[in-house]
């Protein structure tokens, strides 16, 4: 007896347990299946990170997965507090419902705006109490902008017996509201189907949100890019501006120049003491100002980065021979000695015109500040690496205190003020050569034992060694349409 | 030498340079004719005779560099000694394809003074026998 009731109780502990097994079989299956259709459909959505893709695929995901009639993405915009229809479904019965809503009944599927303050709408209902809602009508979601007969006309179109409503959060910040709708009755959805809906519900909205950022990232990138293109155009308009402007500013700077000049040298214009020393102050001043009109184009165009630097193996001694030449009538008008101190020197690695157009300001500054008589000598130093090339004056000499001062724009020292408004200095020549040289890849500096005891002005320029040649990339700067050229030097 | 024995010609659009080169030139003996934009400066040049021609560049209806470009395809009736610019434009791209289209010299109006520009027209000229 004792024996078949432990036997009926063992009989029905195993069955039991069989049926608890299956049943946990069961739901891990089911867990399980869920997991993969959530997946499949976030695949299908992750493919694409543009924002309209992104809204048009989960439109479509539960019609999809769940033979659903239609899916529609609203989104929340918190400046309006509205709830916006953008995307519907591409099923028969959401396309026939927006063609009815846009062409019947006039109000265009992306127009139906609902406030989140509606007290009837479950679209905001659901934003607002973070719920999902379940109703068989769907007036439901389409009203108050819809009638209840425009939206009866909407479901008979669509055939739907129950609309899911799905609150779409992200950290807590809502981003919309997802509606799906079937043709079964609520009591007739399944728990896998729920299932899917729910956890569909809880990471769309990172997946809208992400791609949301990404599109606005590339709106703002396109507009960056056009804003940059119209930048350029207006960039090209002023440096055409500032081209014509210029070449404009010279030819009356180039009359009045040569009429002076005219006034002063022709042996049949009578002149007295007064007028030719102001026709004088006049022919200086305007070369002053044609070399002002030069440097301050140079300048713009090393600063706006339109220079470029095409470095070649070249003597130097050579080119400064070449320098010499340009300004021996200068010189003689001065009785002034140019020397150049010849040494064993490698060929530099360096841009010749550049170059050419740093010693032209440098001796030309030579001349300027040395007094009748003087030497201006130019020698050079190496160590295999650079060349050193020092431009060495017997002139006024520059104080301790203003050396600093000589390599900024309008840098020229008080005491050279009256000398360099009689020789037509600018005050720039010294800042473009600094620029240059940097560009180069060198240095300039300057030394001077005081007033009246001369100044030696050196700068370096790169051996056209191995090593050097090697990485000539890091020498130069090409810019090809961008590249714009220097204006000559004046003496 | 005798300088009323060359023929100049002296294109430049602004009056009051054209006039000051003419006025320059004359007072050094030269015969000098003017044109005072592109036209009528290739059609001087075209009709030739010119022992010497003062080109600018920027000028109205053809600039210099059209000037160039034609005399070398369509050469003048009547030959023409050099052409050398007297421009503003110093720039090298400008000034090397100037010397590629022909020019034989390059004058920056603003950055030389008027005695040079006569002692840079008696250098071109100096080995020229004028024309009769």
């Amino acid at each position: 007896m004792i024996l078949s009731v432990l036997l009926l109780i063992a009989i029905a502990l195993i069955i039991f347990l069989v049926s608890a097994l299956l049943s946990l079989r069961r739901k891990v299956n089911e867990t399980t299946k869920t997991l993969t259709a959530v997946r499949r459909i976030y695949r299908l959505i992750l493919e694409d990170l543009d924002f309209d893709s992104v809204v048009q695929k989960t439109a479509n995901s539960i019609p999809e997965e769940l033979k659903f009639g239609t899916g529609v993405v609203s989104i929340y915009d918190e400046r309006t507090r509205t709830i916006r229809r953008i995307s519907a479904s591409v099923t028969s019965q959401a396309q026939n419902a927006v063609k009815t809503l846009n062409a019947s009944i006039k109000k265009p599927f992306n127009k139906i705006e609902i406030s989140i303050d509606d007290p009837n709408n479950l679209m905001a209902k659901a934003l607002r109490e973070r719920k999902i809602f379940t109703t068989p009508d769907v007036y439901d979601v389409l009203g108050p902008v819809l009638t209840r007969e425009e939206a009866a006309k909407i479901q008979e179109i669509m055939g739907t017996k129950t609309t899911f409503v799905l609150p779409i959060f992200l950290k807590n910040k809502p981003i919309g509201v997802f509606l799906a709708s079937t043709q079964k009755k609520q009591e007739n959805v399944t728990e896998y189907e729920m299932n899917i809906i729910t956890d569909f519900m809880n990471t769309i909205g990172v997946i809208i949100y992400n791609s949301k950022l990404y599109t606005s990232l590339q709106e703002t990138t396109e507009s960056l890019n056009e804003a940059n293109t119209k930048l350029k155009a207006l960039d090209k308009l002023k440096d055409d501006f500032v081209s014509i402007a210029s070449h404009e500013l010279r030819t009356p700077m180039t009359a009045i120049r040569s009429y002076s000049w005219m006034a002063l040298n022709r042996p049949d214009v009578v002149l007295s003491e007064k007028m030719k020393k102001y026709l004088s102050r006049t022919l200086i001043s305007t070369e002053r100002l044609i070399n002002l009109v030069n440097d301050m184009l140079n300048i713009s165009r090393i600063e706006s980065g339109r220079i470029e630097v095409l470095p070649k193996q070249f003597d130097i001694q050579q080119l400064v021979q070449d320098v010499f030449s340009e300004v021996d009538v200068k010189a003689k008008e001065k009785n002034l000695h140019l020397k150049l101190t010849n040494s064993q020197l490698p060929l530099v690695f360096a841009d010749q015109d550049k170059v050419h157009q740093v010693l032209l300001n440098l001796i030309g500054n030579a001349l300027k500040f040395t007094p009748v008589e003087g030497t201006i000598e130019v020698s050079f130093f190496c160590d295999g690496q650079i060349v050193e090339v020092l431009v060495k004056d017997t002139g006024v000499g520059i104080t301790q205190e203003n050396i600093s001062k000589l390599f900024e724009k309008f840098g020229r020292l008080e005491n050279s003020y009256v000398m360099a408004a009689t020789t037509g200095g600018t005050g720039l020549g010294l800042y473009i050569s600094k620029s240059l040289v940097n560009l180069m890849g060198g240095k300039i500096w300057a030394k001077s034992g005081g007033l009246n005891k001369g100044s030696t002005f050196i700068f370096t320029l790169p051996v056209a060694n191995k090593e050097v040649l090697a990485n000539a990339a890091k020498y130069t700067i090409k810019l090809g349409d961008q590249a714009k050229p220097l204006e000559p030097v004046s003496i | 030498m005798d300088n009323n024995k060359f023929r100049l010609l002296v294109v430049e659009d602004d009056q009051f340079l054209r006039e000051f080169y003419q006025e320059l030139l004359q007072a050094e003996g030269y015969l000098v004719d003017v044109a005072a934009e592109g036209e009528t400066a290739a059609q001087k040049i075209h009709q030739g005779g010119y022992n010497l021609i003062l080109l600018d560049i920027m000028l109205p209806k053809k600039d210099g560099l059209m000037i160039l470009k034609e005399n070398k395809i369509n050469p003048p009736q009547s030959a023409n000694g050099p052409i050398v610019m007297l421009t503003n434009l110093g720039q090298d791209a400008i000034v090397k394809n100037c010397f590629e289209l022909g020019a034989a010299g390059y004058l920056i109006k603003s950055a030389i003074n008027p005695d040079q520009v006569l002692t840079e027209i008696h250098n071109y000229l100096k080995p020229i026998t004028p024309q009769a």
